[in-house]
């Protein structure tokens, strides 16, 4: 369980760091800034959320008899699509945000996951390079 | 004489069938995110102390792929909210 809390607290670190180098990135070469940031806020708040809904899910299903689980897990997810879809619906419909800011930050999440656990082992990559034969 | 239909009507329905057609791709994920939630639980079963690490893989991976569905729901939305082909005609 002790993985399970510093995996979760990386991710939500790697989401925050991300969107912040995004806003800074945005107050540099955007005349308008502001409403960028408020969506990459509102995106990263949401998938931080929607991550932490994700785990207690998950965490409840494995529990669960198999079918329950499946059941329950498929519920879940469709709940946490609903709420990502009114967050989609507000940002584009709300002026003084930014429907691109949102997104970034919605999917900032597979970055970071995919950054932290998958393309992390330099031996992985030097792998690649290595010629076969020796 | 007024065309039946208008190229206004006619991108607005192609974007209404478009975001339905959208919507497909929410469905994949739900049902693969079931599918792991009972082939975990049935792993938690049969091995209860690896439950850490089941969890751990199912959440990288379902939260990975939970962000494909949402690339079909932001394409639906903008069809139906701030259609970008509008501003073509």
């Amino acid at each position: 369980m002790e993985s399970m809390k510093r995996t979760q607290i990386n991710v939500i670190k790697g989401v925050l760091l991300i969107n912040s180098v995004a806003a800074i990135f945005s107050i540099f070469f955007l005349k308008a800034p502001m409403p960028i940031i408020v969506g990459l806020l509102f995106g990263a708040i949401m998938a931080i959320l929607n991550f932490r809904l994700l785990y207690l899910a998950l965490n409840k299903a494995v529990n669960l008899p198999p079918h329950k689980a499946q059941v329950y897990a498929s519920s879940k997810y469709f709940m946490r699509y609903l709420v990502t879809g009114i967050v989609l619906f507000v940002s584009i419909r709300a002026e003084h945000i930014n429907v691109l800011g949102t997104i970034f930050g919605l999917l900032s999440i597979k970055f970071v996951i995919l950054k932290t656990e998958l393309l992390n082992s330099k031996q992985f990559f030097m792998n690649i390079f290595k010629r076969r034969e020796e | 004489m007024e065309p039946a239909i208008t190229g206004r009507a006619l991108i607005l329905a192609a974007s209404a069938i478009g975001a339905g057609l959208a919507m497909i791709a929410g469905i994949g994920p739900g049902i693969g995110q079931g599918y792991a939630a009972g082939k975990g639980a049935e792993g938690v079963g049969r091995q209860p102390e690896a439950q850490g690490d089941i969890v751990r893989t199912m959440l990288l991976g379902a939260a990975v792929a939970e962000t494909t569905g949402i690339y079909g729901l932001i394409i639906a939305l903008v069809l139906l909210f701030a259609n970008p082909l509008i501003g073509l005609l």
